[in-house]
């Protein structure tokens, strides 16, 4: 008699696309991660010896900046109030200064100012374009 | 004449999932997770900030009563973290510090962190605003 029997054979499990997964998981997380990026705006503190540096009075533009309230003066422009720094920001924009002999601006500020508002009227100041900028915490 | 039947090459493919699972789990082991320490910071939010990835110290001065600072994600006092910033920059060329102050803080307490650091001879210094890309700190 012929034995029918078949011979069992061990299952396999497939490990083909094993490569295609892990490459895909890959390819997601690399995609997908999101890098910590932070932003701010960058300042070069001065010398503790430093000497200042003397410039013309009429040159600077000078901004005092008291609680919310902004006040500019300069001799081309003269004086002007502004309510809050986002007014401060808009009306900047706004103005020529691109005749200004030294760009040139001068922060007075006091200790009680907040540091948000602060950092406003440093960050129109920059962003209009104002090479040098001297920050004064008024006593 | 014997004549063998040629053989299509084929090229192994069966460790490339061990190599794939290699780089996975290597860069999960070698990404470091930058994280902010957990004190609620308003930041400012205003407009011409850049975006940062130098080698860093991260100094967090918060606006709450206990005027508390945090230096990376340990609590300290501010002339604490001063001197980490000054132990680091020993072994760090090219060093800038990042500060995280609230809007609401008195610009005179940023102001004082800006005087000791000039003391020491940091005067690479990044004021740290609200990303517009997300990420960051929380807000309140």
């Amino acid at each position: 008699m012929i034995s029918l029997k078949k011979k069992t054979q061990i299952e396999e499990v497939s490990a083909a696309s094993m490569s295609d997964i892990a490459f895909l998981l890959l390819v997601f997380f690399m995609v997908t991660a999101v890098f910590f990026v932070k932003e701010g705006l960058n300042v070069q503190l001065p010398r503790k010896q430093a000497s200042p540096t003397k410039v013309e009075r009429a040159h600077v533009f000078e901004i005092v900046l008291t609680g919310d309230k902004v006040t500019i003066s300069n001799q081309a422009i003269g004086r002007k109030e502004y309510s809050s720094p986002k007014e401060f920001r808009n009306e900047l924009n706004k103005m020529e200064i691109a005749n200004m002999p030294i760009k040139l601006a001068l922060i007075k500020t006091s200790h009680e100012t907040k540091y948000g508002n602060m950092l406003d009227v440093l960050s129109s100041v920059q962003l209009r374009g104002f090479e040098k900028i001297s920050v004064r915490k008024k006593k | 004449m014997i004549r063998r039947k040629r053989q299509a090459p084929n090229v192994p493919v069966s460790s490339m999932a061990d190599i794939a699972f290699l780089l996975i789990v290597f860069f999960m082991v070698t990404s470091v997770l930058d994280t902010d320490p957990d004190i609620p910071i308003l930041l400012p939010d205003v407009p011409g900030g850049e975006q940062l990835n130098k080698k860093i110290a991260n100094i967090y001065l918060s606006a709450d009563k206990n005027k508390t600072v945090y230096y990376n994600t340990m609590r300290m006092t501010l002339p604490e973290a001063i001197s980490h910033v000054r132990a680091k920059m020993a072994t760090t060329p090219d060093f800038k510090v990042l500060i995280h102050a609230d809007k609401d803080l008195s610009y005179g307490e940023v102001d004082n962190a800006f005087e000791m650091l000039k003391e020491i001879g940091a005067l690479k210094v990044s004021l740290i605003t609200q990303t517009t890309q997300g990420g960051g700190l929380n807000n309140k």
